[in-house]
């Protein structure tokens, strides 16, 4: 899978390192100094990256969990966010993360202690509900066989009474959840878009049917489930591509008990949406008629708000429909 | 002479060079500072030995030969290692400027039978092998100007065959044993040259100039030019079907004629999955 695997020194004997390492016996380890001096340097091409990206074992020092943007959570006051991972083994079109970093490497920080610490420090501050979500700087779940990621926070995190944990994912790995005991302050997110959607700008993930059958196996075991239909993109035929959406989302998950469902059309800071335009000059869905204001690249405002009164009215229409949030720049 | 070669290697010395002009069967090139062969695809600059010849030459292909975006540049050559056989292959994966401790990270591909190890580039021959990285005389300048120059790290490639270590140092390398060592690893450089443009092709052909012809039946200011291109782009993207050149430009007056038409065009178009 990683061909090439660069190691921070100062963590090559650490135990995680060691089991990562392990998984992949066929890989040349290098040895670095600080991840930057391959993900950050200057003059690197994303495009070219993403065919056959690096791993890269690192630790993060600081900054581990960060404040979550307004527009991120579901109508809670304390939202954080935090990575474990940079990048992501999918190739989605849309995603910010081509505009953010200057490389398509893979980071895996393997200080997850350190990350857990923080988790409980910044929850002792409050009594209210504090959430953390993970998945924005990359997929939660989708090396989670590799990594360890869930057992790890998962355990830490419902030992904390007032703390939420999201796991937002595109992926079907799911069997390290299904190991464990369903735990309520832990949300499995899955990202879903139509069909159309995924084989045209979701490369390498899985189908929809797959992602669906993950959140069932899920539901059935008493994990709770939550939906992201973010972004949304419109596309020609987009009502009958997101109502089939909608149609195979109730008719193969319990729709009623579903934790929650946010909607979002797409959107990207503008000078994100520059770099991944120029990255990929002939992607049809960076040549939809934009705005842009306010740093911001997004549908006219007025797209956007039929795009998600649209969404969010036949979400509703279904029987039991649960919370619907939505995920917009307003 | 023509030089529009997609790959440039850069080597120190004219031994190193010599099987690999006779296998591509490369012509000179005339009235550069540093000896250059060629062929449609390949360059090969004779650098001469140091960081700093290394580096000239560098910049001066680049500044000198219109190159493709994502050109590839591999610094080839012989290196020293204390315990390596003699004629070991070598991918160079990070390069260490002795005298400054800077450090480059060079692209990486996976080949055959290729080991894969740190180098450091020294002043002068060295003899007594001391880190258990290879040695040189060169990379460093090469990965420097590379950088200065904005090249981007992906087409930089340093690769090494073996040529001295503990057992049989430097005093040892002959021209035959040079030439001997390149010709045993043409079939991996051509392996690397190969399996790099077909990394950085793809890459290559998003990045097509769009439009130029307009400029001479219109006058575009640079603005417009600028609307044109995005224009045109957009309309590639959304409608593969239809040639752009197919739109009916003849009634346009003027080049704000050109870019309008276009825009009412685009209006029409959505993403079709």
């Amino acid at each position: 899978m990683f061909s090439f695997i660069y190691v921070e020194k100062s963590i090559k004997k650490h135990p995680r390192t060691l089991k990562i390492l392990s998984r992949f016996p066929k890989s040349t380890v290098i040895t670095c100094e600080h991840y930057g001096e391959i993900f950050n340097r200057h003059q690197q091409d994303f495009r070219i990256q993403k065919k056959d990206p690096c791993l890269i074992l690192a630790e993060k020092h600081n900054k581990r969990i960060m404040p979550a943007p307004p527009e991120y959570g579901l109508n809670t006051t304390h939202n954080y966010y935090f990575s474990h991972m940079l990048n992501c083994i999918y190739d989605c079109r849309y995603c910010f993360l081509q505009g953010m970093f200057r490389s398509a490497h893979n980071v895996i920080f393997v200080n997850y202690e350190d990350f857990i610490e923080d988790i409980r420090a910044l929850a002792v501050k409050t009594r209210e509900p504090i959430w953390f979500y993970s998945g924005y700087d990359c997929d939660s779940l989708a090396l989670d066989p590799i990594t360890g990621f869930s057992r790890s926070f998962i355990e830490a995190v419902s030992l904390i009474d007032n703390a939420f944990l999201e796991l937002r994912t595109k992926s079907t790995q799911v069997r390290k959840l299904l190991e464990m005991k369903p735990r309520d302050n832990v949300i499995c997110a899955f990202s879903l878009s139509p069909s159309a959607v995924i084989k045209s700008l979701e490369h390498q993930t899985p189908s929809l049917a797959a992602r669906l059958s993950a959140a069932k196996k899920l539901q059935l075991a008493g994990w709770p489930v939550a939906l992201r239909l973010d972004p949304i993109v419109f596309v020609e035929n987009f009502r009958a591509e997101y109502k089939f959406l909608f149609e195979q989302i109730t008719e193969k998950l319990d729709f009623e008990t579903l934790h929650s469902i946010t909607i979002g059309a797409f959107r990207l800071p503008k000078r994100f949406f520059k770099t991944i335009k120029n990255l990929y000059p002939e992607e049809p869905l960076f040549s939809s008629q934009f705005n842009s204001d306010n740093g911001q690249v997004s549908y006219k405002k007025s797209t956007e708000k039929k795009i998600l009164d649209w969404c969010e009215a036949s979400l509703k229409s279904r029987k039991n429909c649960p919370p619907v949030y939505r995920q917009s720049l307003e | 002479m023509e030089l529009t070669g997609t790959t440039t290697l850069l080597v120190a010395l004219k031994a190193e060079a010599q099987p690999l002009i006779d296998h591509y069967k490369l012509k000179s090139a005339r009235q550069h500072p540093f000896p250059i062969y060629a062929n449609e695809q390949l360059k090969i600059v004779i650098t001469g030995i140091g960081k700093c010849p290394s580096a000239t030459a560098l910049a001066h292909t680049a500044a000198f030969f219109s190159a493709l975006p994502n050109h590839i540049w591999i610094n080839f050559g012989i290196a020293g290692h204390k315990d390596h056989t003699i004629g070991t292959a070598v991918s160079v994966s990070k390069v260490i400027n002795k005298s400054s401790q800077q450090t480059w990270y060079p692209n990486l591909i996976k080949l055959p039978n290729t080991l894969v190890k740190s180098l450091t580039t020294y002043e002068a021959v060295v003899g007594d092998y001391v880190d258990d990285t290879l040695c040189d005389m060169e990379a460093a300048g090469f990965m420097s100007a590379g950088s200065s120059l904005h090249i981007k790290s992906e087409c930089l490639f340093v690769f090494k065959v073996i040529s001295d270590n503990k057992l049989s140092d430097a005093k040892n390398i002959t021209k035959n044993l040079v030439a001997g060592l390149v010709k045993m690893h043409i079939p991996t450089l051509e392996a690397l040259i190969k399996k790099a443009e077909i990394k950085v092709q793809d890459a290559r052909n998003g990045k097509l100039e769009l439009g130029s012809e307009l400029f001479e039946k219109w006058h575009f200011t640079q603005t417009q030019k600028s609307q044109l291109r995005e224009g045109i782009r957009r309309f590639r993207a959304l409608d593969k079907e239809t040639l752009w050149q197919d739109m009916e430009l003849d009634n346009c007056a003027t080049a704000k004629d050109v870019i309008e038409n276009l825009n009412r065009r685009l209006q029409k178009l959505l993403p079709k999955f």
